[in-house]
């Protein structure tokens, strides 16, 4: 197992937001987290990478718990990529200084090699002509994208996705899921916290769905999405589906 | 063309530029010493905690009511008068002006440190930045561009609020154009147009590269 979640609580002020969740996530898979607003989805994804302390429970990469009091968050964090909702490219810097940024002060790389690596990663992705850039002359779009090759430049292990296409504009969200499922693809380890179901379909080993706090199912795509093995599964996708009037 | 000429009898000129280094030594001395503390006060008023918040609030407040002239008459007569303290006028002057400029600056930076979203933090810790890292690459960084533009705003405001210190007998670039004018008031009694322009001139030479640097910086750092 990559990454292993084990009865995780997590309180705020003594608010339950999560509530004994157990997830496992095995190495080049693609895990796709839905619930409705306020579940509890993000508020996981930024336990697994140290962005918020939990209450109890226990997370585990590569079989090395993360949760001691002296760990090392900041060699932790460059194995674990996040990539956020909102524009989190940092404005004062061009996109190729955003990319180069972590990679130099980090990992100590030198400027011409994860200069190169760079270059690559953003021609993958389409932006091969935006180096020179400022985040403010970027439609949404391509700054997650940028954001993407941003967290892909330390070469992670895993990727967390927080609703990354949910500030975009309709036409730009396809631009940045197909980012995405190049990924998967190529076998990147991936949580990805969405809205979009016909991606989540589409780019799903496995769909948990949580409500409450807790994970109330886990299930494959196929089955989740046609018949899924709770009611409240159901009761969910409903408010996605809009009956044709007879 | 006689009152032109008053402009250039005696030492009128040069006395005109002397007060107006007056004039510059007590603005600079007092924007220097509030941006250094108002960095420092900027940070306290970050704070969360309820007591530190209602102490700066109360400061801000009393500083941003009170006219300057009526601090400046605290410093120079209240302060002599209640304490024994015999303040000589520039450095009362000094004293008010820093607490004024301390007091706007340390809101300045308040509202630069906030305005930074959650978003940035968090995207540099989850690549990989320590928190020292965090702040010297990105966190202040974006803080000084938010901030510059306002704080040099506020610094000709503090240039041409020093005119005031005429009033408790300071001598500077104002003061020496009036002793100017009543010293020629019957033989050249159109010369104070004259005298007043090229004070004008003076306070646009000091103040309109420092708003001009002001916009510079604030179009390039734009984001």
């Amino acid at each position: 197992m990559l990454l292993t979640v084990e009865k995780l609580n997590k309180a705020y002020d003594g608010l339950e937001v999560l509530r004994n969740i157990d997830l496992s996530v095995e190495k080049g898979e693609v895990i796709v987290v839905i619930g409705p607003s306020g579940c509890g989805k993000s508020t996981l994804l930024r336990c697994i990478n140290g962005l918020e302390t939990i209450r109890s429970g226990s997370i585990s990469l590569n079989g090395e718990l993360l949760n001691r009091p002296k760990t090392d968050w900041s060699s932790v964090r460059q194995k674990i990529g996040m990539v956020f909702q909102s524009y989190d490219l940092f404005g004062h810097l061009t996109v190729m200084e955003n990319l180069l940024l972590a990679p130099m002060k980090v990992r100590h790389e030198d400027r011409k090699t994860a200069r190169i690596r760079a270059e690559a990663l953003l021609e993958r992705v389409g932006l091969g002509d935006k180096s020179r850039a400022y985040p403010r002359q970027l439609s949404g779009g391509q700054k997650q994208r940028a954001a993407i090759v941003r967290a892909l430049m330390m070469e992670p292990e895993i990727m967390l996705f927080d609703e990354v296409t949910a500030a975009l504009d309709p036409e730009m969200v396809r631009e940045v899921l197909d980012v995405i499922l190049e990924l998967a693809r190529d076998g990147m380890t991936m949580i990805i916290v969405t809205h979009e179901m016909q991606f989540a379909k589409a780019v799903a080993d496995r769909v948990v769905f949580i409500d409450g706090g807790e994970i109330v199912e886990q299930n494959t795509p196929e089955l989740f999405f046609t018949n899924p093995d709770t009611e409240r599964a159901k009761r969910f996708l409903n408010i996605f589906q809009f009956d044709t009037p007879k | 063309m006689r009152d032109l000429a008053v402009l250039l009898e005696g030492r009128n000129l040069a006395r005109l530029f002397e007060g107006l280094w007056v004039t510059l030594r007590l603005s600079l001395s007092s924007v220097l010493l509030s941006i250094v503390l108002g960095i420092i006060v900027g940070m306290f008023m970050t704070l969360k905690n309820p007591v530190t918040r209602a102490v700066s609030r109360a400061y801000l407040e009393f500083v941003r009511i009170m006219p300057q002239l009526v601090l400046l008459f605290l410093a120079y007569f209240g302060l002599t008068r209640v304490f024994g303290l015999n303040l000589s006028g520039e450095t009362s002057a000094v004293l008010v002006f820093t607490v004024w400029g301390t007091a706007e600056m340390g809101d300045l930076v308040r509202g630069a440190v906030t305005s930074i979203p959650r978003y940035q933090y968090d995207s540099a810790y989850a690549l990989g930045l320590t928190k020292i890292q965090a702040y010297i690459f990105v966190i202040i960084p974006q803080t000084l561009r938010r901030l510059v533009p306002p704080a040099i705003n506020l610094t000709t405001r503090m240039i041409k609020t020093t005119s005031l210190v005429v009033l408790i007998g300071v001598v500077e670039v104002l003061k020496v154009g009036q002793q100017i004018i009543e010293a020629n008031r019957y033989n050249a009694p159109g010369a104070a147009l004259w005298i007043y322009i090229v004070i004008f001139f003076l306070y646009f030479l000091i103040c309109f590269p420092i708003s001009r640097f002001g916009q510079l910086l604030e179009n390039k750092w734009r984001d």
